[in-house]
């Protein structure tokens, strides 16, 4: 025991001195987690702009885009409304991606309204923005429901036998759209930094863990390893030893980033004992699997190389680069066998689900199981390249 | 030897190194093919909104307003058994928002009562979006059944006959219509959906690949190759451009590869011939520069490896390889002028997705020999002063 402690300190040592190693295990994963945070961290971002043509300018449509602008000038608005002069100013700006999509509202439209006979709204919309298209065809759907429903009210009386009521009287009509309640979903949400602050520390993982593989290779051929083995330091000390030290450094690393997110961006992480045993979890399994990979390394750039293959691979099919619930059905079933995938599902349901250690037991079984099954052949693969 | 010769010599051994090394084909070219049939297949070139429903089932109102959002464009909806999954899907961004039907929707609308609650992110801009489609969808719906109670209460008929009227005259009163037009060439309706992601990732990788070939660099400093060239009578200005052209021409044979495999595996329409080839090849000399940059800077090839991808996926973040240049906050998009992927996503889009021509892209493209001159030339001065050291 005492010759894993030794061998774990000496190669710490070597690793922080190697300001390479700092880099995979703290800088990198949290740069990244704060660049990809801003970027991806959910739809927050997400505004467009409508444009508004009023070729009638009557007392109808005057309202209408009063109201449309003044609610697209209050704080957080997600949409912004531009009156533009007309079709062709409108398809200028649609071209040049000022606006999103334009609502056109002929000439005539007022008069039509208020006398019944219906009329044509136009959305000009660009192919490759369906969500803007979407919502200028709502924006309109919505103006042009409330005026047919009026309509109907008015011809429905008029059918009753009933005298054709006035717009004052119309004006009174109690629409269910009105009545929709707006409650707040629940629970936590889940914070983009902290997302990609366990994806990438997931991902600088295997590069923190293959230094065990390098360091064999490496200590091999400069005949440090040779020296070692004639000490009583044990073949499974040494790589144990090796591998306490880089999943010493991985884990530190993990709370680094967890312990910056959290204070320098206020990130929710959840349940602290859940969030601690999940990074542990995840260490052991990432730090298994990179064993595994690196254990059929024979050259430092081998163990490199075979291990950024696995990482990219497990990371694509993981969800690792892929802002937060944004995978299709199938990506998001794929990801479950990797450890990437189920460590960031136990993460997630720590933070949005106020889960516990006993709500995420099943996915740490899973991540241990990874770790012990892959870094038990690790380990023995890497036992026997020490004495080979 | 003439520097003709000298690159020829430096392009020739650094494509063999390449294919001697087989992890190294794979970053050049599996890696990002691999990237751009995940992300495209996946994500495509348009958008969604996600809306939930709960309860879609709960009477002939809850199913008609749920169909009509399932017929809204750019909408995708999505059935949740429970108040507390959709919660949960709204706060893993599974969903900007969604609707919470009550026990019985056609009776809570005849009484006048709440029939459905909409459920968002208060602070997710988003779930005003969605708020807006979940609206239109609605009214669509309601509006005849509002129509018939406002006749019936101003009648004073009964509710029954006032709906069988109103339903007899629903599409005989005139409406008012909501039709949608397509703008621009055509273009975008023939666009492959690997359009986006193909060049996000061409300009992704072959600068992440050019910083890890610095390491090759520091390689032949370390043992000693560079001093040996010297030896000879080649000069370091032709050393200089052997490596330049060296780095280049392995940039350039990763782009010509994804640019084929684009154009013919994915049917990506790369635009104007002449200005795709200008900007692939100033896109190379960037790389290049860079990659050279990094090799002549650090000290060994361990913090090359270890430094360059991470340096090159935070890169490419910045100048939109991963997520589309419009959907940046402004902060955002203003530190991402700064990175030569910027200027690079830039011109490919305007080329794919406008159909603009080099002259269209001249802006961006200069900005790019702007930032090969200076990585090239920093690179430089620096190699020239430590061959001259010895």
């Amino acid at each position: 025991m005492r010759a894993v402690v030794l061998v774990a300190g000496a190669e710490m040592r070597r690793r922080i001195r190697n300001r390479s190693a700092l880099f995979t295990a703290f800088v990198g994963p949290l740069v990244l987690a704060v660049v990809f945070g801003l970027l991806l961290g959910g739809t927050d971002s997400a505004a467009f702009t409508v444009g508004v043509v009023d070729l009638d300018r009557s007392e109808v449509t005057a309202g209408f885009t009063t109201g449309l602008v003044a609610a697209g000038e209050e704080p957080d608005q997600p949409l912004a409304v531009e009156l533009l002069a007309d079709e062709q100013a409108a398809r200028d700006a649609l071209d040049v991606g000022d606006v999103d999509a334009v609502l056109v509202l002929p000439a005539g439209l007022g008069d039509a309204v208020m006398n019944g006979q219906g009329g044509d709204l136009t959305v000009l919309r660009d192919p490759a923005q369906p969500i803007a298209g979407e919502i200028a065809r709502s924006i309109a759907s919505r103006f042009a429901g409330g005026v047919s429903t009026r309509t109907l009210a008015a011809a429905t009386i008029v059918g009753l036998g009933a005298p054709l009521p006035d717009s004052t009287a119309l004006a009174g009509l109690d629409e269910s759209i009105d009545r929709i309640t707006d409650r707040a979903a629940g629970g936590t949400p889940l914070d983009g930094t902290a997302y990609f602050g366990v994806s990438m520390s997931i991902l600088f993982l295997f590069f923190t863990v293959s230094f065990v593989a390098s360091s064999i290779a490496a200590e091999r051929a400069n005949g440090v390893l040779d020296r070692m083995l004639a000490t009583d330091a044990a073949p499974w000390a040494i790589v144990a030893g090796k591998v306490l030290a880089v999943c010493g450094l991985g884990l530190a690393g993990f709370a680094t980033v967890w312990g910056v997110t959290s204070l320098a961006f206020g990130a929710t992480w959840g349940n602290p004992l859940a969030v601690v045993l999940t990074m542990v979890a995840t260490v052991l399994a990432v730090g298994g699997v990179a064993m595994f990979v690196s254990g059929f390394a024979r050259t430092p750039a081998q163990a490199e190389a075979y291990t950024s293959m696995v990482a990219f691979a497990l990371a694509l099919l993981g969800g690792n680069f892929i802002g937060p619930g944004t995978a299709p059905d199938l990506l998001e079933r794929l990801s479950l066998f990797t450890p990437n995938g189920q460590s960031l599902q136990a993460f997630t349901a720590i933070a949005v689900d106020d889960a516990t250690v006993g709500g995420v037991l099943g996915r740490l079984a899973v991540l241990v199981a990874f770790g012990l099954v892959f870094g038990g052949i690790g380990m023995l693969r890497a036992r026997r390249a020490v004495t080979r | 030897m003439s520097r003709f010769h000298a690159a020829r010599r430096f392009v020739r051994t650094a494509l063999l190194q390449l294919f001697a090394d087989r992890s190294a084909l794979f970053f050049f070219f599996v890696l990002p093919v691999v990237v751009i049939v995940v992300v495209g297949s996946t994500f495509g070139v348009g958008g969604s909104l996600t809306v939930g429903v709960v309860g879609g089932e709960r009477g002939d109102l809850a199913r008609a307003i749920t169909d009509a959002l399932d017929r809204a464009d750019g909408v995708r909806v999505e059935r949740f058994d429970s108040t507390a999954d959709l919660d949960g899907a709204i706060h893993r961004f599974a969903a900007e928002g969604g609707v919470v039907f009550a026990d019985d929707v056609d009776a809570a609308v005849a009484a006048g009562e709440p029939a459905f609650a909409f459920v968002a992110d208060p602070l997710a801009q988003g779930g005003l979006l969605a708020r807006d489609v979940v609206v239109a969808a609605a009214s669509e719906v309601l509006g005849p059944v509002d129509a018939a109670r406002f006749a019936a209460t101003t009648t004073g008929a009964d509710v029954a006959t006032a709906q069988a009227t109103a339903n007899g005259l629903t599409g005989l009163v005139p409406e008012v219509a909501v039709s949608t037009i397509d703008v621009g060439d055509g273009r975008l309706d023939t666009l492959s959906a690997f359009s986006l992601t193909a060049p996000q990732n061409l300009v992704l990788f072959v600068f992440i690949n050019s910083l890890a070939a610095g390491a090759a660099l520091m390689r032949m400093r370390r043992v000693g190759v560079l001093r040996r060239v010297m030896a000879g009578p080649t000069g370091a200005g032709t050393v200089m451009a052997g490596l330049t052209a060296a780095w280049a021409a392995l940039a350039l044979m990763q782009s010509v590869i994804i640019l084929t495999i684009g154009g013919l595996v994915f049917g990506v329409d790369w635009g104007d011939p002449l200005a795709a080839a200008v900007l692939t090849v100033v896109f190379a000399l960037v790389g290049a520069g860079a990659g050279l940059l990094v090799g002549v800077l650090f000290g060994n090839e361990d913090r090359v490896s270890s430094i360059g991808p991470p340096i090159g996926i935070t890169l490419g973040a910045l100048g939109g390889c991963m997520v589309p240049l419009e959907v940046f906050p402004a902060g955002m998009l203003t530190v991402a002028k700064a990175v030569p992927q910027y200027w690079a996503m830039t011109a490919w889009q305007r080329l794919v997705f406008d159909g603009d021509g080099l002259g269209d892209i001249a802006g961006p493209v200069l900005v790019l020999v702007g930032f090969a001159v200076l990585f090239v030339g920093l690179a430089a001065v620096r190699l020239r002063r430590m061959l001259l050291a010895g």
